[in-house]
């Protein structure tokens, strides 16, 4: 470990130029506030000289290895054992990281993310022409998605945003009124104007897209609406996929496993901050361990005041002895949904600003509806 | 003449995303209070100048934003509001704007956004970030306070009529805007409601959105206007867009948006622009500032979510 007595104090403000990337590498990977509280914690020690300033930074990283308890700093001093680990870790699973970092390859599958900006003007132009609306979510990420492929038979399970607009389009729910409305209208003529009456929360029931590779890509505004194997007119001699109620469910203890995560990603799809009345927020995380993968596809909406959705969609699939067997894939869909008049009554808060998380949110919500289904290859 | 030594300190500390005292703070708004009462609800603005969109707590995105623009107060600024909010560094961000106004008070102006607000405020991040960095409310009321004296809007040489949101249906002409008391909370409907909140839209006429509140104005609106008021353009910010800025309306409306990634991940492009002496109006985007050191929020911590 280099020690040097000269030069500033390198903790967070002080970070010498040479040191920046690294630092940036960890905001990346870690949060802010934990590098930061660290780092305060041991700005004390630096100015009484008890550390060097660079000892000091290096023990904020190491601090932050043993935390999460997953090595993925991969510079300077420490790289040769994080390396190591890391690499360890994936043979031991069969596992290899994509090009770019963004997926891996491990069980049969192929699972990769790609995260872009939102869109340009002229894609939003297309989008709308596309899915006949001009309104569509402000922060829209088209041509971000994650996608599963399990290679020797083709099933591709993917999620995006344009497939997940169809559906809010195709479900059309009238518009919630946010809680401004009453005394809104009251004060307005609104009975001289047009009232616009999509649903601009942007509800979907979308819990994701499946295909048989080679499919078309409907993460792309190609105009056209389903995968090109289904558009197939010789269905009947060709092989299906289809979801199907079942009995079995998603298996919580494989999950609750620490198990290291090989792969771990958060893709938004699209997102809206409903001018101020509250978020819609569509986003798919995903983590794949050793033995399986699991993904979350989550629509969270919160209407200040008003109202809160939560549509989850957990899908899971265990690695199977053989690779070539055909997997075993598992979807749970879960709706909740409560208006914060019914929260008020089962005296819970009904301040926005207690529910900025969904995953609290939901433990309040009534339960709409439960299933679980599972993919089913037919050849 | 006043002495500006505390304020110049002030704005190089400030600089430096630094924030100001508690005490600091409440004389800051003080003097802006002072500066602000005197100016109109449409404040009148020379040419040349560079006029600006959604801040949003990016402070070191405002810093970059003053790199390409030019610094104040070398190049004169207006700013169409929504300084707070959504970013990490909104009491910085408008402790600093604020600074500038009380500095240089003919050469930069600063109005109302919809987050200028009270209620706004505490729902969506400012509230909060006062009373983590301050360890209580005083700096959000001082702020809050102040905010009631923002100018809604601003003319530019008779010609371009700048504001937040949009045009109201209560307001035809520009008299009735200066009509309007505007020393208060944003009310939740009405004229002054309209100003921070509404959108132009491609449907024809005033549009109420499906919300149920809040109203859009089409082309015909907005072409109204500005002849009734002898315009050429209403500039407006509130809303994202990916190039930074945005025509609509067949020229007549413009979308000017200032915050580069907004809310650190959307990658859209910020853009200002530039009024010149001759009235001619060019447009310059700008990227997040390179060396900004707020975290990255598309790649998250793994976690072990069920």
């Amino acid at each position: 470990m280099p020690v040097s007595g000269t030069g500033p104090p390198v903790i967070v403000n002080g970070l010498r130029q040479e040191q920046l990337p690294t630092f940036l590498a960890l905001h990346k990977i870690f949060n802010l506030g934990l590098c930061c509280i660290l780092a305060r914690e041991l700005l004390p020690l630096v100015e009484i000289g008890f550390v060097s300033g660079e000892e000091g930074f290096w023990i904020v990283l190491t601090a932050i290895r043993y935390i999460m308890e997953v090595d993925h700093i991969t510079d300077g001093e420490g790289q040769e054992n994080v390396v190591t680990d890391e690499a360890r870790i994936r043979k031991e699973a069969g596992a290899e990281m994509l090009k770019g970092g963004s997926g891996v390859r491990v069980g049969g599958w192929t699972i990769r993310t790609q995260k872009l900006t939102i869109l340009k003007m002229d894609e939003v132009e297309r989008w709308g022409q596309l899915l006949d609306t001009t309104h569509l979510p402000e922060m829209l990420f088209g041509n971000s998605s994650l996608e599963l492929i399990h290679e020797a038979t083709g099933i591709k399970v993917h999620f995006n945003a344009l497939d997940a607009l169809r559906g809010w389009k195709k479900e059309g729910l009238p518009p919630v009124e946010v809680s401004a409305a009453a005394k809104w209208k009251f004060a307005s003529k609104p009975s001289q104007q047009v009232i616009l009456d999509y649903d601009y929360t942007f509800t979907t029931p979308y819990c994701g897209s499946e295909c048989l590779e080679p499919c078309a890509q409907t993460s792309l505004p190609t105009g056209r609406d389903k995968s090109a194997f289904e558009r197939n007119e010789d269905g009947a001699a060709l092989p299906t996929l289809d979801w199907v109620e079942c009995e079995e469910k998603i298996d919580l203890a494989t999950l609750q496993q620490r198990d290291p995560i090989l792969f771990f990603d958060e893709v938004v799809l699209y997102e809206d901050e409903l001018a101020d009345n509250g978020i819609s927020l569509l986003t798919v995380k995903v983590r794949v361990m050793p033995k399986c993968w699991f993904l979350l596809l989550r629509y969270w909406l919160r209407v200040d005041g008003v109202m809160m959705r939560l549509r989850d969609t957990r899908v899971f699939s265990t690695f199977g002895a053989d690779p070539s067997d055909v997997p075993v894939v598992l979807r749970e869909r879960q709706m909740k949904e409560d208006t914060f008049q019914s929260l008020a009554s089962n005296g819970y808060s009904t301040d926005a600003a207690a529910y900025a998380d969904p995953s609290i949110a939901g433990e309040r919500m009534q339960t709409k509806l439960l299933k679980t289904e599972k993919l089913v290859l037919r050849r | 003449m006043p002495s500006y030594a505390d304020v110049d300190r002030q704005i190089e500390q400030l600089s430096e995303c630094k924030p100001l005292s508690e005490i600091e703070v409440k004389n800051l708004c003080e003097q802006a209070r002072a500066i602000l009462v005197e100016e109109w609800n449409v404040q009148p603005v020379k040419c040349p100048v560079t006029v600006c969109g959604d801040i949003h707590g990016q402070f070191h995105d405002l810093i970059e934003l003053f790199r390409i623009g030019g610094k104040a107060p070398d190049t004169n600024y207006l700013f169409m509001g929504d300084y707070v909010d959504r970013g990490y560094y909104s009491v910085e961000t408008v402790s600093l704007l604020v600074a500038l106004k009380v500095r240089y008070r003919d050469r930069i102006t600063i109005l109302r956004g919809n987050h200028e607000s009270r209620q706004i405020t505490q729902v969506y991040g400012f509230y909060d970030e006062c009373l983590r960095k301050y360890g209580n409310a005083n700096v959000w009321k001082y702020f809050t306070d102040l905010f009631d004296y923002l100018p809604l809007t601003a003319l530019i040489e008779r010609e371009i009529f700048c504001l937040h949101g949009g045009l109201s249906p209560s307001l035809d002409t520009l008299d009735h805007i200066r009509a309007l008391d505007r020393i208060q909370e944003v009310p939740h409907e009405g004229p002054m409601c309209d100003l921070l909140w509404s959108d132009p839209d491609d449907r024809c006429g005033w549009g109420i959105s499906p919300r149920g509140a809040g109203y859009t104005f089409g082309q015909d609106i907005a072409e109204q206007f500005n002849h009734t008021n002898g315009l050429n353009l209403v500039a407006r910010a509130h809303q994202l867009v990916m190039e930074g800025y945005n025509w609509c309306q067949d020229k007549n409306v413009v979308t000017v948006f200032s915050a580069p990634n907004y809310c650190y991940r959307c990658g859209n492009m910020a853009a200002i622009m530039e009024i010149d002496e001759t009235m001619r109006r060019s447009f310059l985007q700008f990227e997040p500032a390179p060396r900004q050191s707020e975290p990255d929020v598309t790649r998250k911590t793994p976690d072990y979510f069920l």
